[in-house]
């Protein structure tokens, strides 16, 4: 892959996060963490630093309890499938949009 | 099944009915009434004919919201979130999930959440299936090295005391506990049929 297909990571997290309101941030462990981070610490973020595959149940959580607070998902999605398949059931507006949110990363 | 578990919600409505006590079969009701009690909202597991009652009074719940795990560790991601939205929560599950439980458990111990956790044990007391011996010989103990509080129960009548003890220690200490449900309580499955 060559220098010009790189994604800038650390740009793109935060010109996503300059519209985030009150969106919920659940980071996966490893790079997303630490672009958030970058980006400023904010009481909104929860940055997961391991347990690999948490971040997607984290949301779920957080949107089963807090179903009209807005959120945004993870880019670790593929180590946790089964944690979308568990949360794919359609209970909850807020969950279908964090999951979608998920699948379009 | 499903019918009995609806024609004990009396039980989480707070109860016009008494709930009969002191009764072997009637440990999940008792355990229930106790979730309730610590206001207990989020039931994660994965399906299990030990937890099958519990399961099932606690899907006709009002105000309960159970979610159904494709493998346990699942739960404690869940039930993490959970409580960061201000809400309580407790993980369902066969000794076999522990294993798979191991380095998801550094989320609560590291950040202090509150786990609960009951767990119905295989492989550890007559199983028949040799698969399920591995992980029920080593389950306690490997939820112990992991920084879980165990506690054992034997008898059905000690289920519920137990629980509570579990949850009050559990949500008050911000501390994972599991409570072992043996098979001695639970009876051992022996496949006759």
């Amino acid at each position: 892959m060559g220098e010009d297909s790189k994604l800038p990571r650390r740009a793109a997290i935060a010109r996503i996060l300059a519209e985030r309101q009150d969106t919920l941030v659940v980071t996966g462990l490893g790079s997303s963490t630490y672009d958030c981070a970058a980006v400023g610490d904010h009481s909104f973020n929860f940055y997961l630093w391991g347990a690999m595959g948490s971040a997607v149940t984290v949301g779920l959580g957080l949107a089963l309890a807090q179903p009209k607070t807005a959120r945004l998902g993870n880019h670790w999605r593929r180590r946790n499938v089964d944690g979308l398949g568990s949360s794919r059931d359609g209970r909850c507006e807020k969950a279908r949009q964090f999951i979608d949110c998920c699948y379009r990363q | 099944m499903r019918r009995a578990a609806r024609e004990d919600r009396s039980v989480e409505m707070g109860g016009n009915r008494p709930v009969p006590t002191g009764h072997a079969h009637n440990w999940p009701n008792l355990v229930f009434e106790k979730l309730r009690e610590f206001q207990v909202r989020h039931v994660t597991y994965v399906p299990d004919t030990g937890h099958a009652q519990l399961i099932e009074l606690c899907q006709a719940a009002d105000g309960m919201e159970p979610t159904v795990l494709t493998t346990e560790e699942e739960g404690i991601g869940i039930l993490a979130g959970a409580w960061l939205g201000g809400e309580r929560g407790v993980l369902l599950m066969q000794s076999s999930g522990v294993g798979n439980c191991i380095n998801t458990l550094s989320l609560s111990k590291v950040c202090g959440f509150p786990l609960l956790i009951i767990v119905t044990m295989r492989g550890e007391w007559g199983e028949l299936n040799p698969w399920q011996i591995p992980m029920g010989q080593i389950a306690a103990k490997s939820l112990q090295l992991a920084g879980v509080i165990v506690y054992e129960v034997t008898e059905p009548e000690a289920a519920a005391p137990t629980v509570e003890a579990a949850a009050r220690i559990c949500f008050n200490g911000g501390l994972a506990v599991a409570v072992l449900l043996s098979q001695r309580m639970l009876g051992t499955k022996l496949f006759k049929d």
